[in-house]
C-alpha cells in the first residue's frame, strides 16, 4: 500500500499479469490462425505502418478506439470485428502493448491473444510485409 | 485464405488528372449493407460525380497512402481531393459514421470539403439489412465482385437482433450529425434506389447541382445483387421467430 492508500503496480506487473492470462502465439502461428479465420488486428500507429510496412490480411484498428470497436456490447463496436466466434490476435510493434490490450479484450469475453514480439518478430520471421 | 478482402471497389480507377479544385463536395453518409456501394458505383461511372468510396477506412487509407506515396494525413487528404475530383469540380467520399469521426474530430469536414452536401442513404428494411450484414461479416464477402469463400454462414437470431440494434444506433448517430451540420441533405432509401436506379441517381446528381449533358444516360451498375435464397430463408425465419416472441 502506498502512502496515498492506493495499491501501486508498475508496468512490468501489469504486463506479467496480462500475459498470465494469454495463450500468446508466435508470428507463424498467428499467420496460420488468420488463414484459419482468426482476426489479426494491427494496432501499430500509422507512422509505424508507414515506416516498416503493412501486414497483409491484418485489420487496422487505432489503439485509442480498440476497446470501443471490439467490445461486442459497445454501441460503438465494429460488428465485423467484435465477434466472440472468432479468435482475435493483436499485433503491435514489439508485443508489449498488445499483451495489455489483449488482456483487456479477454475481459469482454473475447478469445483474444497477441503476437509474441509483435511486428518486429513477424518481419524477422520473413512473413509477408507490404512496404510503402 | 489469408487476404483481407476488404471491399475496395473503385480503389484505383476513376483517378483524375488536372481537375480544378472542387466547387462542390459531398459525403455519402452510409451504413453497411445500405446500398451505398451500389449508389457510389453508379455515381463514379458517370464520371461527373467524383469517385466516392470509403477513403477514410483505415485499411483503405494505407493502400492509397502506398499508391500515392504520401505519409501524413494532411498529405493524404490533399492527394485524395486532387485525384478524386472529377473535371467538372465535383468531389465525393462515402463514409460510415465511425470512419468519419475517427478521421475528423467532431466529424466536421466542411472546412476541408467546400460547398459540402450530404447524401444520407438508409435501408427501410432493417431485418434484411441485418441479415445481409450478418452473412457478410461471417463470410467476409462484402461485394459480388469478391470470390465466394468456403465459409458457411450460420443463422443466429441473436446476431441479427444485435445488428438491427446496431443499425438503429448508427442511424441515430447520423441523424444527430446531420441535424448539427448546416450542409444540405438528400435522403435516399435503398429500396427506392434498387426500384429505380436511374431515377435515383439523377435525383442525387441534381441535388449535387451537377449539370447533366443533353445526351446523358445513367450507366449500368457493375455490382450484382448478393441476396439469394439463403437471405430469403433467414429473413423469413427471423420474422417468424420475432412474431412468436
Amino acid at each position: 500500500m502506498s502512502g496515498s492508500g492506493v495499491d501501486r503496480v508498475g508496468v512490468e506487473d501489469l504486463l506479467e499479469e496480462a500475459r498470465r492470462g494469454l495463450d500468446r502465439v508466435s508470428p507463424a502461428k498467428a499467420q496460420a490462425a488468420a488463414e484459419d479465420g482468426a482476426l489479426l488486428i494491427d494496432i501499430r500507429s500509422e507512422s509505424q505502418r508507414g515506416r516498416d510496412g503493412e501486414v497483409p490480411g491484418a485489420h487496422v484498428v487505432a489503439r485509442n478506439v480498440l476497446e470501443w470497436r471490439l467490445d461486442p456490447a459497445s454501441g460503438d463496436r465494429d460488428p465485423a470485428l467484435a465477434r466472440r466466434d472468432r479468435r482475435v490476435i493483436l499485433m503491435c510493434d514489439e508485443g508489449y502493448q498488445s499483451s495489455l490490450a489483449a488482456a483487456t479484450l479477454k475481459r469482454f469475453d473475447l478469445d483474444a491473444t497477441d503476437v509474441e514480439g509483435g511486428f518486429q518478430a513477424w518481419r524477422a520471421a520473413g512473413l509477408p510485409v507490404i512496404l510503402r | 485464405m489469408f487476404t483481407l478482402d476488404v471491399y475496395f471497389h473503385h480503389k484505383f480507377d476513376h483517378e483524375f488528372e488536372g481537375s480544378p479544385p472542387p466547387a462542390l463536395s459531398f459525403v455519402v453518409c452510409s451504413l453497411p449493407r445500405s446500398g451505398s456501394s451500389l449508389l457510389c458505383d453508379v455515381l463514379a461511372n458517370t464520371e461527373l460525380a467524383g469517385a466516392p468510396s470509403e477513403y477514410f477506412d483505415a485499411n483503405q487509407m494505407d493502400e492509397f497512402r502506398r499508391a500515392w506515396r504520401v505519409t501524413t494525413f494532411e498529405q493524404y487528404v490533399e492527394a485524395l481531393i486532387a485525384k478524386k475530383t472529377s473535371p467538372n469540380g465535383v468531389f465525393g467520399v462515402k463514409a460510415h459514421y465511425h470512419q468519419l469521426f475517427d478521421s475528423f474530430p467532431g466529424g466536421d469536414v466542411s472546412e476541408l470539403f467546400p460547398n459540402l452536401h450530404h447524401v444520407y442513404i438508409t435501408r427501410a428494411d432493417h431485418v434484411r439489412q441485418a441479415v445481409s450484414f450478418a452473412r457478410a461479416t461471417q463470410t467476409e464477402r462484402w461485394s459480388s465482385l469478391q470470390e465466394a469463400t468456403a465459409t458457411q454462414a450460420v443463422y443466429s437470431a441473436a446476431e441479427i437482433a444485435s445488428l438491427i440494434e446496431w443499425i438503429e444506433r448508427e442511424e441515430v448517430a447520423w441523424e444527430r450529425y446531420l441535424a448539427e451540420s448546416r450542409a444540405p441533405v438528400l435522403r435516399v432509401v435503398y429500396e427506392d434506389l434498387v426500384a429505380d436506379i436511374e431515377g435515383t441517381v439523377v435525383q442525387v446528381m441534381r441535388f449535387l447541382e451537377i449539370d447533366l449533358p443533353p445526351a446523358f444516360t445513367v450507366p449500368a451498375p457493375t455490382l450484382d445483387r448478393q441476396a439469394d435464397h439463403l437471405t430469403e430463408d433467414w429473413v423469413a425465419r427471423y420474422r417468424a421467430e420475432e412474431q412468436r416472441v
